[in-house]
Protein backbone atom coordinates (compact mmCIF):
# COMPACT_ATOMS: atom_id res chain seq x y z
CA UNK A 1 0.00 0.00 0.00
CA UNK A 2 1.33 3.38 -0.92
CA UNK A 3 1.82 5.68 2.01
CA UNK A 4 1.59 9.27 0.95
CA UNK A 5 3.37 11.41 3.46
CA UNK A 6 2.97 15.13 3.40
CA UNK A 7 5.44 17.43 5.01
CA UNK A 8 8.29 14.94 5.10
CA UNK A 9 11.61 15.74 3.57
CA UNK A 10 12.47 14.39 0.16
CA UNK A 11 15.54 12.27 -0.36
CA UNK A 12 18.30 13.53 -2.62
CA UNK A 13 17.28 11.06 -5.30
CA UNK A 14 13.67 12.19 -5.31
CA UNK A 15 14.85 15.72 -5.69
CA UNK A 16 16.83 15.08 -8.84
CA UNK A 17 14.95 12.28 -10.56
CA UNK A 18 11.33 12.57 -11.54
CA UNK A 19 10.82 8.88 -10.83
CA UNK A 20 7.19 9.53 -10.10
CA UNK A 21 6.97 10.52 -13.77
CA UNK A 22 6.98 6.87 -14.69
CA UNK A 23 3.90 6.25 -12.58
CA UNK A 24 2.15 9.09 -14.33
CA UNK A 25 2.93 8.23 -17.91
CA UNK A 26 -0.74 7.57 -18.53
CA UNK A 27 -1.72 11.00 -17.25
CA UNK A 28 1.00 12.68 -19.30
CA UNK A 29 -0.27 10.89 -22.38
CA UNK A 30 -3.87 11.92 -21.74
CA UNK A 31 -2.90 15.52 -21.03
CA UNK A 32 -0.75 15.74 -24.13
CA UNK A 33 -3.48 14.37 -26.35
CA UNK A 34 -5.98 16.69 -24.73
CA UNK A 35 -3.62 19.59 -25.29
CA UNK A 36 -3.37 18.86 -29.01
CA UNK A 37 -7.10 18.25 -29.29
CA UNK A 38 -8.17 21.43 -27.46
CA UNK A 39 -5.99 23.43 -29.73
CA UNK A 40 -7.72 22.19 -32.83
CA UNK A 41 -11.10 21.00 -31.68
CA UNK A 42 -13.13 24.03 -32.61
CA UNK A 43 -11.02 25.27 -35.44
CA UNK A 44 -11.82 25.03 -39.11
CA UNK A 45 -8.45 23.80 -40.31
CA UNK A 46 -7.62 21.75 -37.23
CA UNK A 47 -4.18 20.20 -37.24
CA UNK A 48 -3.35 21.87 -40.53
CA UNK A 49 -2.49 24.97 -38.54
CA UNK A 50 0.66 23.23 -37.34
CA UNK A 51 1.66 23.03 -41.00
CA UNK A 52 0.39 26.40 -42.18
CA UNK A 53 2.30 28.41 -39.59
CA UNK A 54 5.83 27.21 -40.40
CA UNK A 55 5.03 27.15 -44.12
CA UNK A 56 3.98 30.78 -44.24
CA UNK A 57 6.91 31.76 -42.02
CA UNK A 58 9.33 29.89 -44.29
CA UNK A 59 7.88 31.51 -47.41
CA UNK A 60 7.95 35.04 -46.08
CA UNK A 61 11.43 34.67 -44.59
CA UNK A 62 12.79 33.13 -47.73
CA UNK A 63 11.36 36.05 -49.71
CA UNK A 64 12.91 38.59 -47.33
CA UNK A 65 16.27 36.94 -46.90
CA UNK A 66 16.80 35.40 -50.29
CA UNK A 67 15.22 37.93 -52.61
CA UNK A 68 15.93 41.11 -50.67
CA UNK A 69 19.07 40.40 -48.64
CA UNK A 70 20.42 37.78 -51.05
CA UNK A 71 21.13 35.17 -48.44
CA UNK A 72 22.20 31.86 -49.86
CA UNK A 73 22.48 28.39 -48.56
CA UNK A 74 23.96 26.77 -51.63
CA UNK A 75 23.62 24.10 -52.75
CA UNK A 76 20.39 23.72 -50.79
CA UNK A 77 17.39 25.81 -51.88
CA UNK A 78 16.88 28.50 -49.25
CA UNK A 79 13.23 27.62 -48.60
CA UNK A 80 14.15 24.05 -47.71
CA UNK A 81 17.06 25.26 -45.60
CA UNK A 82 14.82 27.67 -43.72
CA UNK A 83 11.96 25.27 -43.26
CA UNK A 84 14.24 22.64 -41.77
CA UNK A 85 15.65 25.17 -39.31
CA UNK A 86 12.18 26.40 -38.41
CA UNK A 87 10.78 22.91 -37.95
CA UNK A 88 13.35 22.11 -35.26
CA UNK A 89 13.27 25.57 -33.75
CA UNK A 90 9.47 25.62 -33.58
CA UNK A 91 9.43 22.49 -31.50
CA UNK A 92 11.58 24.19 -28.88
CA UNK A 93 9.82 27.53 -29.21
CA UNK A 94 6.27 26.19 -29.05
CA UNK A 95 7.17 23.67 -26.37
CA UNK A 96 8.51 26.33 -24.03
CA UNK A 97 5.75 28.75 -24.96
CA UNK A 98 2.84 26.43 -24.28
CA UNK A 99 4.46 24.87 -21.21
CA UNK A 100 4.87 28.30 -19.64
CA UNK A 101 1.13 28.60 -19.12
CA UNK A 102 0.59 24.88 -18.54
CA UNK A 103 0.37 25.16 -14.76
CA UNK A 104 -1.60 28.41 -14.63
CA UNK A 105 -3.91 27.25 -17.42
CA UNK A 106 -4.85 24.07 -15.62
CA UNK A 107 -5.99 25.60 -12.35
CA UNK A 108 -9.12 23.46 -12.42
CA UNK A 109 -7.00 20.31 -12.46
CA UNK A 110 -4.77 21.53 -9.65
CA UNK A 111 -7.78 22.04 -7.44
CA UNK A 112 -8.85 18.46 -7.81
CA UNK A 113 -6.25 16.13 -6.46
CA UNK A 114 -2.59 15.74 -5.92
CA UNK A 115 -0.52 14.57 -8.81
CA UNK A 116 3.06 15.57 -9.44
CA UNK A 117 2.70 18.97 -11.07
CA UNK A 118 5.77 18.36 -13.25
CA UNK A 119 3.38 16.29 -15.32
CA UNK A 120 1.82 19.49 -16.72
CA UNK A 121 4.83 21.12 -18.41
CA UNK A 122 6.06 17.66 -19.43
CA UNK A 123 2.78 16.95 -21.19
CA UNK A 124 2.78 20.39 -22.82
CA UNK A 125 6.22 19.81 -24.30
CA UNK A 126 5.36 16.31 -25.48
CA UNK A 127 2.18 17.59 -27.09
CA UNK A 128 4.34 19.82 -29.28
CA UNK A 129 6.26 16.73 -30.29
CA UNK A 130 3.08 15.58 -32.01
CA UNK A 131 2.95 18.88 -33.93
CA UNK A 132 6.62 18.45 -34.71
CA UNK A 133 5.99 15.05 -36.29
CA UNK A 134 3.51 16.67 -38.71
CA UNK A 135 6.02 19.41 -39.46
CA UNK A 136 8.64 16.80 -40.25
CA UNK A 137 6.35 15.19 -42.80
CA UNK A 138 5.91 18.53 -44.56
CA UNK A 139 9.66 19.05 -44.48
CA UNK A 140 10.18 15.72 -46.21
CA UNK A 141 7.63 16.73 -48.82
CA UNK A 142 9.69 19.86 -49.50
CA UNK A 143 12.85 17.79 -49.77
CA UNK A 144 11.09 15.75 -52.45
CA UNK A 145 9.63 18.80 -54.23
CA UNK A 146 12.99 20.58 -54.51
CA UNK A 147 14.80 17.30 -55.15
CA UNK A 148 17.18 17.85 -52.26
CA UNK A 149 19.02 14.62 -51.49
CA UNK A 150 18.17 13.47 -47.98
CA UNK A 151 20.78 11.59 -45.98
CA UNK A 152 18.76 8.77 -44.50
CA UNK A 153 21.55 7.67 -42.16
CA UNK A 154 21.75 11.25 -40.91
CA UNK A 155 17.99 11.37 -40.62
CA UNK A 156 18.06 8.39 -38.27
CA UNK A 157 20.92 9.92 -36.28
CA UNK A 158 18.74 12.95 -35.57
CA UNK A 159 16.76 10.87 -33.06
CA UNK A 160 19.29 11.07 -30.17
CA UNK A 161 19.77 14.81 -30.74
CA UNK A 162 16.02 15.27 -30.80
CA UNK A 163 15.81 13.42 -27.50
CA UNK A 164 18.39 15.82 -26.13
CA UNK A 165 16.29 18.68 -27.43
CA UNK A 166 13.17 17.30 -25.71
CA UNK A 167 14.99 17.05 -22.38
CA UNK A 168 16.44 20.55 -22.74
CA UNK A 169 13.04 21.98 -23.67
CA UNK A 170 11.52 20.35 -20.59
CA UNK A 171 14.21 21.83 -18.38
CA UNK A 172 13.46 25.33 -19.64
CA UNK A 173 9.73 24.60 -19.46
CA UNK A 174 9.97 23.61 -15.77
CA UNK A 175 11.59 26.95 -15.00
CA UNK A 176 9.20 29.13 -17.00
CA UNK A 177 6.01 27.29 -15.97
CA UNK A 178 6.86 27.47 -12.27
CA UNK A 179 7.88 31.12 -12.43
CA UNK A 180 4.75 31.95 -14.39
CA UNK A 181 2.67 30.89 -11.41
CA UNK A 182 4.38 33.52 -9.29
CA UNK A 183 4.83 36.17 -11.94
CA UNK A 184 2.28 36.14 -14.71
CA UNK A 185 4.27 38.32 -17.07
CA UNK A 186 6.69 35.44 -17.46
CA UNK A 187 4.61 34.45 -20.48
CA UNK A 188 5.19 37.89 -22.03
CA UNK A 189 8.85 37.84 -21.20
CA UNK A 190 9.38 34.37 -22.60
CA UNK A 191 7.99 35.41 -25.98
CA UNK A 192 10.57 38.15 -26.16
CA UNK A 193 13.41 35.94 -24.95
CA UNK A 194 12.53 33.26 -27.47
CA UNK A 195 12.61 35.77 -30.29
CA UNK A 196 16.10 36.95 -29.33
CA UNK A 197 17.15 33.35 -28.85
CA UNK A 198 15.98 32.43 -32.34
CA UNK A 199 18.13 35.09 -33.99
CA UNK A 200 21.06 33.97 -31.84
CA UNK A 201 20.64 30.45 -33.18
CA UNK A 202 21.49 29.17 -36.65
CA UNK A 203 17.84 28.82 -37.64
CA UNK A 204 17.77 31.08 -40.68
CA UNK A 205 21.44 31.21 -41.50
CA UNK A 206 24.34 28.83 -41.67
CA UNK A 207 26.80 29.15 -38.76
CA UNK A 208 29.66 29.57 -41.23
CA UNK A 209 28.06 32.72 -42.65
CA UNK A 210 27.99 34.33 -39.21
CA UNK A 211 30.94 36.43 -37.99
CA UNK A 212 33.50 34.42 -36.05
CA UNK A 213 32.74 36.17 -32.73
CA UNK A 214 29.11 35.26 -33.01
CA UNK A 215 30.01 31.64 -33.58
CA UNK A 216 31.30 31.57 -30.01
CA UNK A 217 27.74 32.17 -28.89
CA UNK A 218 26.93 28.67 -30.02
CA UNK A 219 29.10 27.31 -27.27
CA UNK A 220 26.71 28.63 -24.71
CA UNK A 221 23.63 28.19 -26.88
CA UNK A 222 22.78 24.51 -26.65
CA UNK A 223 19.61 24.77 -28.71
CA UNK A 224 21.56 26.49 -31.48
CA UNK A 225 24.14 23.70 -31.42
CA UNK A 226 21.41 21.09 -31.59
CA UNK A 227 19.57 22.72 -34.50
CA UNK A 228 22.84 23.18 -36.34
CA UNK A 229 23.69 19.50 -35.85
CA UNK A 230 20.20 18.39 -36.86
CA UNK A 231 20.38 20.40 -40.08
CA UNK A 232 23.89 19.14 -40.82
CA UNK A 233 22.66 15.59 -40.46
CA UNK A 234 19.76 16.20 -42.82
CA UNK A 235 21.85 17.81 -45.55
CA UNK A 236 25.26 16.20 -45.24
CA UNK A 237 24.78 13.20 -42.99
CA UNK A 238 27.44 14.30 -40.51
CA UNK A 239 27.83 16.82 -37.71
CA UNK A 240 30.20 19.67 -38.55
CA UNK A 241 30.92 20.74 -34.98
CA UNK A 242 30.59 17.77 -32.63
CA UNK A 243 32.29 19.76 -29.87
CA UNK A 244 29.36 22.19 -29.66
CA UNK A 245 27.10 19.20 -29.25
CA UNK A 246 29.03 17.91 -26.24
CA UNK A 247 28.61 21.31 -24.65
CA UNK A 248 24.91 21.03 -25.41
CA UNK A 249 24.73 17.67 -23.64
CA UNK A 250 26.31 19.22 -20.58
CA UNK A 251 23.95 22.18 -20.69
CA UNK A 252 20.95 19.94 -21.10
CA UNK A 253 21.68 17.99 -17.93
CA UNK A 254 22.39 21.17 -16.01
CA UNK A 255 19.24 22.92 -17.17
CA UNK A 256 17.05 19.87 -16.61
CA UNK A 257 18.33 19.27 -13.08
CA UNK A 258 18.16 22.95 -12.16
CA UNK A 259 14.71 23.32 -13.73
CA UNK A 260 13.30 20.35 -11.89
CA UNK A 261 14.79 21.55 -8.64
CA UNK A 262 13.32 25.01 -9.03
CA UNK A 263 9.95 23.58 -10.01
CA UNK A 264 9.81 21.33 -6.95
CA UNK A 265 10.79 24.20 -4.78
CA UNK A 266 7.99 26.46 -6.03
CA UNK A 267 5.43 23.63 -6.31
CA UNK A 268 4.15 23.84 -2.68
CA UNK A 269 3.17 27.46 -3.33
CA UNK A 270 1.03 26.72 -6.39
CA UNK A 271 -2.23 26.11 -4.53
CA UNK A 272 -1.75 29.17 -2.37
CA UNK A 273 -0.87 31.65 -5.07
CA UNK A 274 -3.44 30.56 -7.63
CA UNK B 1 -8.58 -2.07 12.05
CA UNK B 2 -5.88 -0.15 10.21
CA UNK B 3 -5.66 3.59 10.28
CA UNK B 4 -6.32 5.20 6.91
CA UNK B 5 -5.82 8.84 7.75
CA UNK B 6 -3.69 10.33 10.50
CA UNK B 7 -3.88 14.08 10.81
CA UNK B 8 -1.61 15.35 13.56
CA UNK B 9 -1.56 18.93 14.79
CA UNK B 10 -2.07 20.30 11.30
CA UNK B 11 -1.90 24.07 11.05
CA UNK B 12 -2.03 26.23 7.99
CA UNK B 13 -0.84 29.78 7.85
CA UNK B 14 -1.44 32.04 4.89
CA UNK B 15 0.58 35.15 4.29
CA UNK B 16 -1.82 37.88 3.42
CA UNK B 17 0.67 40.09 1.70
CA UNK B 18 -0.53 43.59 1.29
CA UNK B 19 1.41 43.95 -1.92
CA UNK B 20 2.86 40.78 -3.31
CA UNK B 21 4.86 41.24 -6.46
CA UNK B 22 2.57 39.83 -9.12
CA UNK B 23 4.74 40.66 -12.06
CA UNK B 24 8.40 40.68 -12.92
CA UNK B 25 8.05 44.44 -13.35
CA UNK B 26 6.99 44.87 -9.75
CA UNK B 27 9.73 42.51 -8.69
CA UNK B 28 12.34 44.60 -10.47
CA UNK B 29 10.82 47.72 -8.97
CA UNK B 30 11.29 46.19 -5.52
CA UNK B 31 14.93 45.73 -6.24
CA UNK B 32 15.51 49.44 -6.75
CA UNK B 33 17.19 50.62 -3.56
CA UNK B 34 15.85 53.62 -1.66
CA UNK B 35 12.67 53.57 -3.66
CA UNK B 36 9.75 55.49 -2.30
CA UNK B 37 7.05 53.76 -0.33
CA UNK B 38 6.93 51.26 2.45
CA UNK B 39 8.28 47.76 2.65
CA UNK B 40 5.86 45.01 1.81
CA UNK B 41 3.78 44.22 4.85
CA UNK B 42 2.65 40.71 5.50
CA UNK B 43 -0.10 39.64 7.75
CA UNK B 44 -0.18 36.02 8.86
CA UNK B 45 -3.57 34.41 8.83
CA UNK B 46 -4.11 31.04 10.43
CA UNK B 47 -6.73 29.17 8.42
CA UNK B 48 -6.20 26.05 10.52
CA UNK B 49 -4.76 25.63 13.95
CA UNK B 50 -3.72 22.36 15.50
CA UNK B 51 -6.25 20.07 13.85
CA UNK B 52 -5.85 16.42 14.75
CA UNK B 53 -7.95 13.39 13.97
CA UNK B 54 -7.65 9.81 12.93
CA UNK B 55 -9.74 7.72 10.61
CA UNK B 56 -9.67 3.96 10.23
CA UNK B 57 -10.45 2.04 7.07
CA UNK B 58 -14.17 1.54 6.65
CA UNK B 59 -15.05 4.45 8.91
CA UNK B 60 -16.60 7.76 8.05
CA UNK B 61 -16.01 11.28 9.30
CA UNK B 62 -18.34 14.20 8.80
CA UNK B 63 -16.84 17.68 8.85
CA UNK B 64 -19.03 20.64 9.72
CA UNK B 65 -18.48 24.32 10.30
CA UNK B 66 -19.65 27.67 9.03
CA UNK B 67 -18.42 29.26 5.84
CA UNK B 68 -14.84 30.40 6.28
CA UNK B 69 -14.26 28.01 9.16
CA UNK B 70 -11.36 26.32 7.41
CA UNK B 71 -13.12 23.26 6.00
CA UNK B 72 -11.96 23.87 2.44
CA UNK B 73 -8.39 24.46 3.57
CA UNK B 74 -8.50 21.19 5.48
CA UNK B 75 -9.81 19.41 2.40
CA UNK B 76 -7.07 20.91 0.25
CA UNK B 77 -4.49 19.61 2.69
CA UNK B 78 -6.17 16.21 2.75
CA UNK B 79 -6.14 16.00 -1.04
CA UNK B 80 -2.49 17.11 -0.94
CA UNK B 81 -3.11 20.07 -3.18
CA UNK B 82 -1.81 22.23 -0.33
CA UNK B 83 0.91 21.67 2.22
CA UNK B 84 0.40 22.15 5.94
CA UNK B 85 2.53 24.84 7.59
CA UNK B 86 2.91 22.71 10.69
CA UNK B 87 1.98 19.21 11.68
CA UNK B 88 1.87 16.11 9.57
CA UNK B 89 -0.61 14.17 7.59
CA UNK B 90 -0.49 10.58 6.40
CA UNK B 91 -2.98 9.12 3.96
CA UNK B 92 -2.53 5.38 3.54
CA UNK B 93 -4.16 4.36 0.32
CA UNK B 94 -5.53 5.70 -2.90
CA UNK B 95 -7.40 8.95 -2.41
CA UNK B 96 -10.30 9.98 -4.58
CA UNK B 97 -12.00 13.28 -4.13
CA UNK B 98 -15.04 15.17 -5.24
CA UNK B 99 -14.14 18.69 -4.28
CA UNK B 100 -15.48 21.42 -6.48
CA UNK B 101 -18.23 21.05 -8.95
CA UNK B 102 -16.63 20.02 -12.21
CA UNK B 103 -13.13 20.36 -10.84
CA UNK B 104 -10.87 18.65 -13.30
CA UNK B 105 -13.45 18.65 -16.06
CA UNK B 106 -12.55 20.31 -19.28
CA UNK B 107 -15.60 22.11 -20.68
CA UNK B 108 -14.79 21.47 -24.34
CA UNK B 109 -14.43 17.75 -23.90
CA UNK B 110 -17.15 15.19 -23.83
CA UNK B 111 -18.17 13.34 -20.72
CA UNK B 112 -16.35 10.26 -21.93
CA UNK B 113 -13.10 12.13 -22.62
CA UNK B 114 -13.30 13.73 -19.21
CA UNK B 115 -13.75 10.34 -17.58
CA UNK B 116 -10.45 9.25 -19.10
CA UNK B 117 -8.65 12.38 -18.01
CA UNK B 118 -10.03 12.35 -14.49
CA UNK B 119 -9.49 8.66 -13.89
CA UNK B 120 -5.90 8.95 -15.09
CA UNK B 121 -5.30 11.68 -12.51
CA UNK B 122 -6.47 9.11 -9.99
CA UNK B 123 -3.84 6.75 -11.35
CA UNK B 124 -5.86 4.38 -13.56
CA UNK B 125 -4.62 2.96 -16.82
CA UNK B 126 -6.55 3.22 -20.06
CA UNK B 127 -7.72 -0.36 -19.94
CA UNK B 128 -8.94 -0.06 -16.37
CA UNK B 129 -10.85 3.09 -17.26
CA UNK B 130 -12.42 1.51 -20.33
CA UNK B 131 -13.70 -1.30 -18.12
CA UNK B 132 -15.34 1.17 -15.77
CA UNK B 133 -17.07 3.33 -18.38
CA UNK B 134 -20.36 1.38 -18.45
CA UNK B 135 -20.60 1.51 -14.66
CA UNK B 136 -19.89 5.25 -14.61
CA UNK B 137 -22.36 6.00 -17.40
CA UNK B 138 -25.06 3.94 -15.75
CA UNK B 139 -24.61 5.47 -12.33
CA UNK B 140 -24.51 9.04 -13.62
CA UNK B 141 -27.59 8.39 -15.82
CA UNK B 142 -25.88 10.17 -18.71
CA UNK B 143 -26.36 7.48 -21.38
CA UNK B 144 -27.59 10.01 -23.96
CA UNK B 145 -25.11 12.74 -23.13
CA UNK B 146 -21.84 10.96 -22.50
CA UNK B 147 -20.49 12.08 -25.88
CA UNK B 148 -21.65 15.67 -25.43
CA UNK B 149 -19.15 18.34 -24.31
CA UNK B 150 -19.33 18.88 -20.59
CA UNK B 151 -19.95 22.61 -21.05
CA UNK B 152 -23.50 21.81 -22.11
CA UNK B 153 -24.15 19.82 -18.95
CA UNK B 154 -26.40 21.12 -16.20
CA UNK B 155 -24.82 21.47 -12.77
CA UNK B 156 -26.67 18.35 -11.70
CA UNK B 157 -25.28 16.35 -14.61
CA UNK B 158 -21.84 17.66 -13.78
CA UNK B 159 -22.13 16.54 -10.19
CA UNK B 160 -23.46 13.15 -11.21
CA UNK B 161 -20.57 12.50 -13.55
CA UNK B 162 -18.05 13.77 -11.01
CA UNK B 163 -19.46 11.58 -8.30
CA UNK B 164 -19.63 8.52 -10.54
CA UNK B 165 -15.99 8.91 -11.56
CA UNK B 166 -14.75 9.59 -8.03
CA UNK B 167 -16.43 6.50 -6.59
CA UNK B 168 -15.86 4.07 -9.43
CA UNK B 169 -12.06 4.27 -9.38
CA UNK B 170 -11.99 2.04 -6.29
CA UNK B 171 -10.47 4.52 -3.89
CA UNK B 172 -9.35 3.55 -0.41
CA UNK B 173 -10.14 6.99 0.93
CA UNK B 174 -12.99 9.06 -0.48
CA UNK B 175 -13.29 12.78 0.14
CA UNK B 176 -16.60 14.43 -0.70
CA UNK B 177 -17.32 18.13 -0.44
CA UNK B 178 -20.77 19.70 -0.46
CA UNK B 179 -21.04 19.19 -4.20
CA UNK B 180 -23.82 16.70 -3.60
CA UNK B 181 -26.10 19.53 -2.63
CA UNK B 182 -26.70 20.39 -6.28
CA UNK B 183 -28.24 17.07 -7.25
CA UNK B 184 -31.93 16.44 -6.77
CA UNK B 185 -33.15 14.54 -3.75
CA UNK B 186 -33.30 11.22 -5.56
CA UNK B 187 -29.72 11.52 -6.70
CA UNK B 188 -28.51 12.69 -3.31
CA UNK B 189 -30.05 9.60 -1.80
CA UNK B 190 -28.45 7.41 -4.43
CA UNK B 191 -25.06 8.99 -3.72
CA UNK B 192 -25.41 8.51 0.01
CA UNK B 193 -26.28 4.86 -0.57
CA UNK B 194 -23.24 4.47 -2.80
CA UNK B 195 -21.03 6.11 -0.20
CA UNK B 196 -22.30 3.82 2.51
CA UNK B 197 -21.95 0.76 0.32
CA UNK B 198 -18.31 1.44 -0.59
CA UNK B 199 -17.72 2.19 3.08
CA UNK B 200 -18.93 -1.35 3.78
CA UNK B 201 -16.16 -2.53 1.50
CA UNK B 202 -13.60 -0.86 3.74
CA UNK B 203 -13.29 2.57 2.16
CA UNK B 204 -12.79 5.52 4.49
CA UNK B 205 -15.15 8.41 3.93
CA UNK B 206 -14.54 12.09 4.65
CA UNK B 207 -17.66 14.13 4.04
CA UNK B 208 -18.08 17.86 4.32
CA UNK B 209 -21.69 18.88 4.53
CA UNK B 210 -24.16 21.38 5.85
CA UNK B 211 -26.75 18.62 5.98
CA UNK B 212 -26.50 18.14 9.72
CA UNK B 213 -28.95 15.27 9.86
CA UNK B 214 -26.90 13.29 7.37
CA UNK B 215 -23.79 13.81 9.47
CA UNK B 216 -25.55 12.99 12.72
CA UNK B 217 -27.26 9.85 11.48
CA UNK B 218 -24.94 8.33 8.92
CA UNK B 219 -21.38 9.19 9.94
CA UNK B 220 -19.26 7.36 12.50
CA UNK B 221 -17.48 10.48 13.71
CA UNK B 222 -17.87 14.18 13.32
CA UNK B 223 -15.45 17.09 13.40
CA UNK B 224 -16.64 20.63 13.96
CA UNK B 225 -14.26 23.39 12.97
CA UNK B 226 -14.69 27.09 13.61
CA UNK B 227 -12.10 29.80 12.95
CA UNK B 228 -9.64 27.10 11.99
CA UNK B 229 -9.85 25.39 15.35
CA UNK B 230 -11.48 22.15 16.31
CA UNK B 231 -14.50 22.92 18.45
CA UNK B 232 -15.57 19.37 18.97
CA UNK B 233 -14.59 15.96 17.69
CA UNK B 234 -16.23 12.64 18.37
CA UNK B 235 -19.69 11.15 18.34
CA UNK B 236 -21.64 12.76 15.47
CA UNK B 237 -24.90 13.10 17.41
CA UNK B 238 -23.18 15.05 20.17
CA UNK B 239 -21.07 17.18 17.85
CA UNK B 240 -24.11 18.17 15.78
CA UNK B 241 -26.05 18.91 18.94
CA UNK B 242 -23.31 21.21 20.19
CA UNK B 243 -23.09 22.86 16.75
CA UNK B 244 -26.82 23.49 16.70
CA UNK B 245 -26.74 24.91 20.21
CA UNK B 246 -23.97 27.33 19.24
CA UNK B 247 -25.80 28.23 16.06
CA UNK B 248 -28.97 29.05 18.00
CA UNK B 249 -26.96 31.23 20.34
CA UNK B 250 -25.22 32.88 17.42
CA UNK B 251 -28.52 33.74 15.83
CA UNK B 252 -29.74 35.47 18.96
CA UNK B 253 -26.66 37.68 19.04
CA UNK B 254 -27.17 38.56 15.39
CA UNK B 255 -30.78 39.43 16.10
CA UNK B 256 -29.69 41.54 19.02
CA UNK B 257 -27.17 43.36 16.84
CA UNK B 258 -29.80 43.93 14.21
CA UNK B 259 -32.19 45.35 16.76
CA UNK B 260 -29.49 47.73 17.96
CA UNK B 261 -28.80 48.92 14.42
CA UNK B 262 -32.47 49.41 13.72
CA UNK B 263 -32.87 51.30 16.95
CA UNK B 264 -29.99 53.63 16.12
CA UNK B 265 -31.45 54.20 12.64
CA UNK B 266 -34.73 55.25 14.05
CA UNK B 267 -33.12 57.83 16.26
Amino acid sequence: MAVAQVGERLTVLERVLPHDLLRWVELIRNLAVRDVETRYKHSLLGLYWTLINPLVTALIFSFVFQDIFHATSKPIPYVVFLLSGLTFWNFFNNGVYSATSSVTGNAQLLAKLYFPRVVLPTAAVLARLIDFAFGLVILLVFFALYRVPLHWAGFILIAPILLLQVVFTMGIAFITSALNVLYRDMSQLIGLLLMVWMYMSPVMFHPSSAPAELRLVFYINPIGAMISAEKDLLFTGQVTHPLYLWFAVLWTFLVYAAGLRLFKRIEPLFAEVM
Amino acid sequence: MDTAVTCEHVSKRFQLKKDRADSVGQLLYRMIPFRRGQRATTEPFWALRDVSFELKFGESLGIIGHNGAGKSTLLKILTRTMYPTQGSLAMRGKVSALIELGAGFHPDFTGRENIYLNASILGLTRREIAGKIPEIVEFSELEDFIDTPVKYYSSGMNARLGFAVATSVRPEILIVDEVLAVGDEGFQKKCMEKILSIKQEGVSILLVSHALNTIANLMDHALWIEHGEVQRYGDPQEVVKAYRAAEAQGETTIEADLRKVLASDRR
